[in-house]
Order: C-alpha cells, then sequence, then structure tokens
C-alpha cells in the first residue's frame, strides 16, 4: 500500500491584532483575512522515514536524517521535510529579567515565561554546510529537499532543541 | 480598507498541518501522523512580494527577488506553489539559492525541488535571492511570496 500524507499551509492574519498588514490582503476583499492554500497528498516512495523526532542541538553541525537520502525522484536525493526550532514563539522574557506592562493596577512589572534551554535560532545547512535556512523560535519549515544526502542543524548561540520529521523519495 | 501601517511592522500566520492516516499511513494505521503548527511571522524588509510567475523553461534559472534580501542574516520567508498538475516525477522545479542577487546561481547548487501542486514554507536565511528552474517541457506558473524579515 502506497505510503501517503496529506499537507496544507494556511496564510492569514489574526485580524484583530495585525489588521491590515496580510501580504496578499491588497487583491483580497474586504474582511477576506486570509488565503487557506489547497491540501497536497504526497506519495512516499523511499524506504527511509523518520517519525516526529527531537533532538538537542549546539553551536555545531549535526546530522538531522539516520540513512544518507538518495533516489532519482524529481532530480534525485528528494526528501520531504517538516522542521521546527522547538522554543515557543512569540516574544521571550528570560527569567529574571521583567518587563513593563502598561497596567497601573498591577504596577506594571512582571517576568517570564522562560523557555527551556537558548532563546536561538536554529541554522539548517545542506550536506555541504550550505545555510539554507534560519528558525526563530517556533518557526517551522516543510519542504522536499533535492540534490542534497543530508540536512544539517545547529543553534546560533548555546543549546536548544529542533524536532522534525522526513521522509525519503526513491 | 486603509493602508495605516503599510510601512511598520507587518506579521502573518503561517499554520501547518500535517496527516498520515488510514490504510496509506507511513507508519502504518496504527500510528497516525497528524500535527498541526502555527507560527506568527514578522516581517519588514524592503523586499515584499506576493505574486505569480511562468517559469521560462528547462536550462534558465528565474530570479525570483526583485531587490537582493539583505539585513541580519538576509532572512526572508519563502512560500512557493507549482500550479502545475502534471502527473510526472520527472517534471519538477529546481529551487537554488543566489548568494548574490545580481549573480546567477552555480551550476547544480540547488537545494530543493517543488513537484507539480508541491508547495513549500521555509524561512530561508543567507541569500540574497531564489532562483527556479522547471525541468521538464512545460512552463508552469508558480506562485509565491518572499517577505524580508528585516530592514
Amino acid at each position: 500500500m502506497a505510503k501517503k500524507i496529506t499537507y496544507r499551509i494556511k496564510i492569514d492574519t489574526d485580524a484583530p491584532l495585525f489588521q491590515p498588514n496580510y501580504p496578499l490582503r491588497m487583491s483580497a476583499p474586504d474582511g477576506n483575512e486570509g488565503v487557506e492554500m489547497p491540501s497536497t497528498s504526497v506519495t512516499i516512495t523511499g524506504d527511509n522515514d523518520q517519525s516526529l523526532t527531537s533532538v538537542k542541538c549546539t553551536t555545531s553541525y549535526q546530522d538531522l536524517n539516520s540513512a544518507t537520502i538518495g533516489g532519482t525522484t524529481y532530480g534525485g536525493k528528494a526528501c520531504w521535510w517538516y522542521i521546527k526550532n522547538a522554543e515557543p514563539g512569540g516574544r521571550h522574557i528570560p527569567e529574571g529579567s521583567t518587563t513593563t506592562y502598561h497596567s497601573a493596577s498591577s504596577g506594571g512589572s512582571t517576568s517570564g515565561p522562560a523557555a527551556e534551554g537558548t532563546i536561538t535560532d536554529i541554522i539548517i545547512a545542506d550536506d555541504g554546510a550550505q545555510v539554507i535556512a534560519r528558525l526563530a523560535p517556533g518557526e517551522w519549515m516543510w519542504f522536499c529537499s533535492g540534490d542534497n544526502t543530508k540536512l544539517q542543524a545547529k543553534t546560533a548561540t548555546g543549546s536548544c532543541k529542533v524536532e522534525y520529521m522526513c521522509f525519503h523519495m526513491a | 480598507m486603509s493602508y495605516a501601517n503599510w510601512n511598520g511592522n507587518k506579521n502573518f500566520r503561517a499554520t501547518l498541518t500535517l496527516e498520515s492516516e488510514g490504510e496509506h499511513a507511513i507508519f502504518g494505521a496504527d500510528t497516525p501522523i497528524r500535527k498541526r503548527t502555527i507560527i506568527d511571522c514578522p516581517y519588514n524588509g524592503k523586499v515584499m512580494q506576493t505574486g505569480s510567475m511562468r517559469l521560462t523553461g528547462q536550462g534558465t534559472k528565474d530570479n525570483l527577488a526583485l531587490a537582493a534580501l539583505s539585513g541580519d542574516n538576509d532572512r526572508a520567508y519563502l512560500y512557493l506553489f507549482n500550479t502545475s498538475v502534471s502527473t510526472s516525477n520527472s517534471t519538477y522545479v529546481k529551487v537554488g539559492l543566489r548568494a548574490a542577487h545580481d549573480t546567477d546561481s552555480a551550476s547544480g547548487d540547488w537545494f530543493a525541488t517543488l513537484p507539480s501542486f508541491g508547495q513549500l514554507f521555509i524561512p530561508i536565511s543567507d541569500m540574497q535571492s531564489v532562483d527556479l528552474e522547471v525541468i521538464g517541457s512545460s512552463t508552469p506558473i508558480v506562485e509565491y511570496m518572499l517577505l524580508q524579515k528585516d530592514a
């Protein structure tokens, strides 16, 4: 039985917070807050797949895929990837530091939350250590790599976790 | 409609949903994959492009960015959608990086592939532009977003 994975990418805005800055909004009617791209189903043809994996990265590159990417589909060495910087997204306040909110009742100062590990970017590179992506905390990427036997990851500073899945093409 | 903050900080929200279940589940029917993740994506750089482009054809690299990506590590959000509905696995779009905006990427220097009706979303880095080259006899239309993160 063929192995398949279905993915959907949706790009929109949280209207109360971000309007009217949705990039495609100029061509959209009033009240349209985004575009949901079509759902796509991919048939995975390779023998090597990794389900959700979490690894701790440092400032040195480490390989993400356990088996070498090969095959001839889509020009060769093709592999679908989901990769995410596992640190919490959004604004961060390191533990112990404070920030001031505009609230007279609370006194205007609080701290946290503190993320586990270092709040840092994850750098993704190809098999030649050519950087192709930089994931800020919480950011993810979904794509089919090509012409590379592996992907590597490291942090910009300190250590933090990256989670990923990969599905090889034959 | 107002564009009061058109030159200010901007955000969009990107959601990825992955599903593999049932008889076609990658890891078997008893191990379904259901994953949904959301990020808010700030961008305020000089390059803010959305649109579509019909690729020239095999042998020609079409440059995506109208101006060089710049700022901290040349970071940008890249979304691509190959609108072709060909069912051939030998028809696809190569995605390569341009280290310098006005310099063609080196031969074979591509890092991603975009099959027919395929999409990708990557917070790219360390490249000033993106090259697209179709492999095959077709000239598909690619829809895209390229949004630089820093001014």
